[in-house]
């Protein structure tokens, strides 16, 4: 399965009869198929897929990504570009077809709508793109620019989807714009769903991390951590712990119940957490590594550890392999108990990976808003921490 | 700051036949410690709050560990270890390993999970060990494994080597075990898979009680999984779930039907009872009668020794096409929990009319295939097949008519059919409707009109089609019917689950659900055995012929009657 190929090169077309436009496309591919090979290509359609971008250079990008998403979750993808510097108001759009052969050798195909839009005509974009949507179906609408998150423009998609897509990866507690962020998503009171990329790349490390407790004879250790390390790979360039992180750590907070103390930066990329549980204190360092060759702010290790009556002590870690996968190893020691650990490759979270995941799911994450929100918290308490020094 | 704003309430039904005083938990790590020594767990209540914020109120999902609290958290079953008997043979090379294997890839295994294998081979742990990596190279539906992966999975593979009767042999198999506890955390939880001749269920079964194995340990589980032919015929199925019921509870027991696990096959369940349409018409008013198709394009495979003691209605009809028309016929689960489900699929199981011996040759056709071509080449007839009587007369084909007398189904036959070296491989289940009460459309010969049809296809396409009457395009009216499709593999381009990989995760759950309780598997033969035993003294006398490559004998289509004819797949 899984041999992309446009059937039919990407051409521009009136924005008013893109329905129609579409309609032709299918008839000339299906002509084509029958002439070549008898075969008629199968187009399917489960959801919509709304992507805004404001960097002219990434369509190509996104494209392939929407390429691979259809491979499991066939969509109708409409690819909007927002030009805020060019002052003429101006809408063009183009089609085009992504293909691919199922495990029967048949070709599905799947539509993708371009649309660029420059001047006032960006304010308008909402109305442009919303007759196109393939109705009945669900709409996710993955919005590539976080500053634009006050724009009307961007408030007049909310009525029309289900769920937005967000990407805080670059973002670590320095950035002011973590913070708005995180307030916008928990303060927004539209239908629409919010999802973040970022939360998506932690799915991982957080189903490893529950299935070291999910025996029961150790899940009692959750309810006895004392001492918890997330590691992250260091990024050179840019100060601050990396939103992923700080996601992580407030997952494991609001969902064991802690309650956070204080928090403080031991150096630009290194914060220390102090939480209250049950009777017990937690302590949570955030810590960089570096030379893990992995994407930089990407989770390297989280050890969770216990040294209460029986000390315990749980780990993920994630490294480069020789292949292409990354290798995770979970690993359990029970100081007077078991004692094992468990590897295996998983491929490297492409966006298209992520976005394939994400389209799966409808609603809001409760997890997600509790982990966010104590993000928020967390990120709050280090901008105090950092304004007393 | 969190704390417990309800109480904590746990009802545990600890392990044992005789065991039935029920215990309250009153905090988490208790609960969670109860859990280990309880074979069973009903959590009445298990909610934790924090008292500050609001923000971080949740229930401890997912048996206790709130890290789980979401669904695209797969959630993974307590440490275990796998026995499997017959471990140098064919299904565990070919399916249980790479099932296995491909599960720990998908994070859907414990750590700690371990793997020991049993057989009478002589071999060490790394000799299982390079052989399944060899298996699993060869045979896991995800690709070979690399190196890190082999290694770490490979770490809890382990072996022993014995006979299948030798109580010795076994208390060293319990001492692996007990090992294997300790250093994996496998908490005494085991399945023991029996992948083995069915003439070694018996003595194995024997040997693991004599041993003590058969017990679930203090704090664990014990399950057993049984494969195929459950019995030759309703005596022999019963003395083996006699066998069985000496030496285990029946809630230890899984018998495995693959063909339950099949992703169309699951989906009959969410299809009747998650769309609120089919339900209305899913009656004796709407529905004109029901087909069940298994055909198989191959033969019998160098098998014939075996398939001659079987032929199709001992090897599909009693087992595998019984529980797809259970699925069908049955009324709606209270709930989804296994015994829910397979409550009513015994229920429409015996309200299914026995047929009487006198009317076998009514309600059932029997066929044998000879020479013919299938797939461009040449096949022999099956008494031309390796290890086949040249005089046999076992079934390659056949094709019941089963009515269900219940106020749902009075009136509706169903048919089913399954058979070796037919036209092609294919399996489905077709709902026929019955027409429009008035034809309003005056149809002539040109058009191809025929009542609606609902398929549920299992193999090779699964999915669903729905026939519908649509008018062809111009002046005249007229119609012509046209399929609405939706195929698995196009509109969820993911890898379903292997069906042992399925099973296998299910079992390590408890929930058995896919499996076949002994119930359904008395009530199925207790149906087939009139028609066996009539053919059986019937010699060749009722045995039609039909070319290898066809569609089955022609004796089947009259089967149907009343207008109505098998389908063309």
């Amino acid at each position: 399965m899984s041999i992309v190929e446009d059937i039919e090169r990407r051409r521009q077309v009136d924005v008013t009869a893109i329905e129609r436009e579409l309609t032709e496309l299918w008839k000339a591919a299906a002509a084509a198929k029958d002439g070549d090979t008898g075969d008629a290509v199968t187009r399917v359609c489960l959801l919509n897929l709304l992507v805004f971008i404001t960097d002219e250079a990434r369509f190509g990008e996104v494209s392939e990504v929407v390429a691979k998403v259809t491979e499991s979750a066939p969509c109708r993808a409409i690819i909007m570009y927002g030009n805020l510097t060019e002052p003429r108001p101006e809408t063009q759009a183009w089609i085009a077809s992504h293909c691919h052969l199922d495990d029967r050798m048949r070709q599905v195909c799947c539509e993708e709508i371009r649309v660029a839009a420059s001047g006032t005509a960006v304010q308008y974009l909402a109305r442009t793109v919303a007759p196109l949507i393939a109705p009945d179906l669900p709409v996710f609408l993955w919005w590539q620019d976080l500053k634009t998150l006050r724009e009307k423009y961007f408030h007049d998609f909310l009525h029309e989807v289900d769920r937005i897509i967000i990407d805080s990866r670059g973002l670590t507690h320095r950035d002011a714009i973590a913070a708005q962020l995180a307030r916008f998503v928990l303060e927004s009171r539209h239908r629409a769903a919010f999802s973040d990329l970022n939360w998506t790349r932690l799915t991982r490390w957080r189903d490893l991390a529950a299935g070291l407790f999910d025996a029961p004879d150790l899940t009692h250790y959750l309810q006895e951590l004392t001492r918890v390390t997330i590691t992250y790979a260091k990024d050179d360039e840019a100060s601050g712990v990396p939103m992923q992180a700080l996601l992580l750590a407030g997952f494991f907070a609001a969902q064991l119940g802690w309650t956070l103390k204080d928090a403080h930066e031991i150096n630009p990329h290194q914060a220390e957490l102090r939480f209250r549980a049950r009777r017990r204190r937690v302590v949570l360092t955030i810590e960089p590594r570096a030379g893990t060759q992995l994407p930089q702010k990407q989770l390297v290790e989280v050890v969770l550890e216990a040294d209460r009556a029986e000390p315990a002590s749980f780990s993920v870690t994630c490294r480069p392999s020789d292949g292409t996968d990354w290798l995770y190893t979970t690993a359990v020691k029970i100081t007077e108990g078991a004692h094992y650990h468990t590897t295996i490759g998983l491929p490297p979270l492409t966006d298209a990976r992520l976005m394939s995941r994400e389209v799966e799911i409808f609603g809001r994450s409760k997890p997600y808003e509790r982990a966010l929100r104590m993000a928020l918290e967390i990120i709050n308490e280090l901008e105090i921490d950092a304004q007393l020094d | 700051m969190s704390g417990l704003t309800s109480p904590k309430l746990g009802l545990c039904i600890p392990s044992g036949k005789n065991s039935s005083n029920n215990q309250r938990v009153t905090s988490a790590p208790e609960l969670a410690r109860t859990l280990a020594a309880c074979k069973r767990i009903i959590v009445v209540a298990a909610a934790f709050t924090a008292a500050t914020t609001g923000s971080t109120e949740h229930t401890m999902a997912n048996d206790l560990n709130p890290l789980r609290d979401e669904a695209r958290v797969e959630r993974t079953p307590a440490p275990c270890t796998v026995v499997i008997f017959g471990a140098s043979g064919d299904l565990a090379k070919r399916k249980l390993v790479p099932a296995l294997f491909n599960l720990a890839r998908e994070r859907r295994l414990p750590g700690g999970f371990s793997i020991v294998g049993y057989s009478r081979s002589a071999m060490s742990d790394d000799d299982l060990r390079a052989l399944m990596r060899d298996a699993v190279s060869t045979f896991s539906s995800s690709g070979p494994p690399t190196a890190a992966e082999w290694e770490s999975f490979a770490a809890g593979m382990f072996y022993c080597q014995g006979g299948y009767d030798d109580v010795a042999a076994y208390e060293q198999l319990k001492a692996r075990l007990a090992a294997i506890d300790t250093e994996r955390g496998t908490s005494g939880n085991r399945i023991f898979y029996l992948s083995t001749p069915p003439s070694l269920i018996g003595p194995i079964m024997d040997t693991l009680g004599a041993s003590g194995l058969a017990q679930s340990p203090p704090g664990g589980w014990t399950r057993i999984i049984i494969e195929k032919p459950l019995g030759y015929d309703l005596k022999t199925a019963q003395e083996l779930n006699a066998h069985v019921s000496r030496i285990f509870d029946e809630d230890q027991v899984y018998r495995i039907d693959h063909y339950r696990a099949k992703e169309t096959v699951q989906n009959i369940v969410a299809m009747r009872f998650a769309n609120g349409i089919f339900e209305p018409v899913w009656n004796r008013r709407y529905i004109d009668h029901v087909q069940i198709t298994a055909a198989e394009a191959v033969g019998v495979e160098g098998r014939g020794g075996y398939y001659e003691g079987s032929g199709a209605v001992r090897d599909m009809l009693q087992n595998h096409l019984l529980q797809l028309l259970a699925l069908v016929g049955m009324e709606p689960p209270t709930s989804l929990d296994a015994n829910a489900i397979r409550d009513e699929a015994i229920k429409v199981a015996r309200a299914i009319r026995p047929i009487a011996p006198d009317a076998v040759d009514a309600h059932a056709v029997r066929g044998q295939y000879t020479a013919g071509w299938v797939g461009g080449k040449a096949v022999p007839g099956y008494r031309e097949e390796e290890g086949v009587r040249p005089t046999s007369t076992t079934e390659t084909y056949a094709a019941i008519k089963f009515e269900i007398d219940n106020w749902r189904w009075a009136g509706v036959p169903f048919y089913l059919r399954s058979g070796k070296r037919m036209t092609k491989r294919a399996a489905e289940i077709a709902v026929q409707f019955r027409q429009p009460p008035m034809r309003l459309f005056t149809t002539t010969e040109a058009d191809l009109h025929e009542p609606n049809l609902l398929v549920m296809k299992i193999q090779p396409d699964e999915g669903l089609t729905l026939r519908l009457a649509a008018k062809l395009p111009g002046h005249a009216i007229h119609l012509r019917s046209v399929n609405m499709d939706f195929r698995y593999g196009t509109s969820f381009g993911v890898r379903s689950s292997e069906a042992y990989e399925r099973l296998l995760l299910d079992c390590m759950f408890g929930d058995a659900t896919l499996f076949t309780r002994r119930d359904m598997v008395e009530t199925g033969w207790a149906l087939m055995m009139p028609i066996l035993e009539h053919w059986a003294a019937s010699g060749e006398q009722n045995l039609h012929f039909y070319e290898a490559g066809t569609w089955g004998p022609e004796a089947a289509n009259q089967l149907m009657g009343d207008g109505r004819a098998w389908r063309r797949l």
